[in-house]
């Protein structure tokens, strides 16, 4: 079975800004920045191709296979490790992918802020009243 | 959500002042003289005439001497945990904020445009919420107009403003205190507001904070502080005697700072997805309820800016000079 990831909404946002991306996990405080190219592959993700439809289209003069098979499986490991995307159960049949030229991703993460994380996690609240935290 | 913060009964005597944010109005309402002179000294140059009908009303309650503090105050306060400072609960569009650090209980009725803001003393106000008071409450107002309350300083040039963005100690505030002594225009050192729409950049506090041992750079400082070594960090209040304080800018360039070594400032273009990084993840972790709006918001008003990055000396004289220049060529 093909392996599909989709972003881990809403703990985590994105949003790209010259070809590159930014994303931000709030639940850990880390952030991080794409690359073009990992920034490509995190759309196809988000887009439902699956990992293994990601790595098949690589093309290029004199690519490493392995090496390719490797760094993608390593960079998506990564993504789901940082918990910044989830294994998707989606039942739709996966996209065509076209081929792909291939560039190695990179994701550069930063922890530099998690001392500013301060905030309790949101909490919903009932009908009860305030400030009295909803039932679970 | 007014009887939450202890606020409605008919026999309360408001003194109510405007200020203006771009064309928004905000009415302030303070129970009392002193709190109304604590509170509006930050956002002294923001002060216009009075307006029966505002964009946002804020109630201020704070206790009375020998007084209870209100139960819902009490109840965060009781719930105090060592490890988070701050709890947020979201009901349909009111936000409630505690923030043990401060002791401040906010809340934010997005429906009914109203802002309430609570402490039991006055007495226990920190130094960062006499210098900068009720940034969440202007979080909140901010995000409902489309604009974003963001961590960063800003100073300009005949109406051509940058925002100098950074964490804690990257040289932000040295510079724009630097930039604000000598002349430059200027709108505030650690929060300011974008509205991507107009791409401009709104002041919110007329305040300045600084660490004491600054002084090395920014020489004759703590002058102008209007507290005491014993806290934190040192603060003041600018008035147009002391600098050239505006309330709007074109929003004309981004510049991340780093301290350097010796004498010379430097700076380079760089690409915008730095930026984004950098403000972003400094501003969302410090505003509870932003996301996804809030990124959007910033990614808005920064993709068409030029953005630099500025190593800076300990010399304010050359810093101001390279300031100079990077503003005039934008």
């Amino acid at each position: 079975m093909e392996k599909t990831l989709k972003p881990n909404e809403p703990n985590v946002i994105s949003e790209p800004m010259e070809g590159e991306l930014v994303v931000i996990n709030l639940e850990s405080g880390c952030y991080y920045s794409l690359n073009r190219a990992a920034a490509k592959i995190w759309s196809y993700l988000d887009k439902g191709i699956s990992v293994e439809q990601i790595i098949a289209a690589q093309q290029g003069d004199g690519l490493d296979e392995t090496e390719v098979n490797d760094t993608i499986a390593s960079f998506c490991g990564f993504l789901e490790e940082e918990m910044l995307m989830i294994a998707s159960a989606s039942d739709q049949d996966l996209l065509e992918y076209e081929s792909d030229s291939y560039e190695k991703p990179v994701i550069e993460k930063f922890s530099d802020m998690q001392e500013m994380l301060l905030l309790d996690p949101i909490h919903e609240v009932s009908e009860m009243g305030w400030p009295n935290e909803a039932d679970k | 959500m007014n009887q939450l913060f202890g606020i409605g009964k008919e026999t309360e005597q408001w003194r109510r002042t405007t200020i203006a944010l771009d064309k928004f109005y905000v009415n302030m309402h303070f129970p009392t003289d002193q709190s109304q002179a604590i509170f509006l000294r930050p956002f002294a140059h923001l002060i216009t005439e009075a307006q029966s009908d505002a964009d946002l009303n804020l109630f201020v309650n704070h206790g009375k001497s020998g007084e209870k503090p209100l139960k819902a105050w009490q109840h965060f306060e009781n719930d105090s945990s060592d490890e988070k400072k701050l709890h947020v609960y979201n009901k349909d569009g009111q936000h409630l904020l505690y923030n043990h650090d401060s002791k401040v209980l906010t809340g934010y009725d997005s429906h009914e445009h109203t802002a309430y803001y609570y402490i039991p003393s006055l007495d226990m106000l920190p130094f960062y919420e006499k210098a900068a008071p009720m940034r969440m409450i202007f979080h909140h107002f901010a995000k409902s107009n489309g604009w974003s309350l963001v961590h960063g300083a800003s100073i300009g040039m005949d109406g051509k403003g940058i925002l100098l963005i950074g964490r804690g100690g990257s040289g932000k505030t040295t510079t724009a205190l630097s930039a604000a002594l000598a002349g430059f225009e200027y709108l505030g050192d650690d929060y300011v507001i974008l509205n991507p729409k107009t791409q401009s950049i709104l002041s919110l506090y007329a305040s300045g904070k600084f660490r004491w041992d600054s002084e090395t750079i920014l020489h004759g400082i703590e002058k102008l502080a209007v507290n005491s070594k014993d806290e934190e960090k040192g603060y003041f209040f600018l008035n147009r005697k002391l600098a050239n304080l505006e309330k709007k800018l074109t929003f004309s360039g981004l510049v991340i700072p780093s301290i350097g070594e010796g004498t010379e400032t430097t700076f380079r273009r760089i690409p915008a997805a730095k930026a984004l990084l950098v403000l972003a993840s400094s501003t969302i972790f410090q505003m509870p309820g932003s996301g996804n709006k809030t990124l959007r918001n910033i990614s808005d008003a920064i993709k068409n800016i030029p953005v630099y990055e500025m190593v800076l000396g300990n010399d304010t004289e050359m810093i101001n000079k390279q300031l100079n220049e990077l503003i005039k060529g934008l």
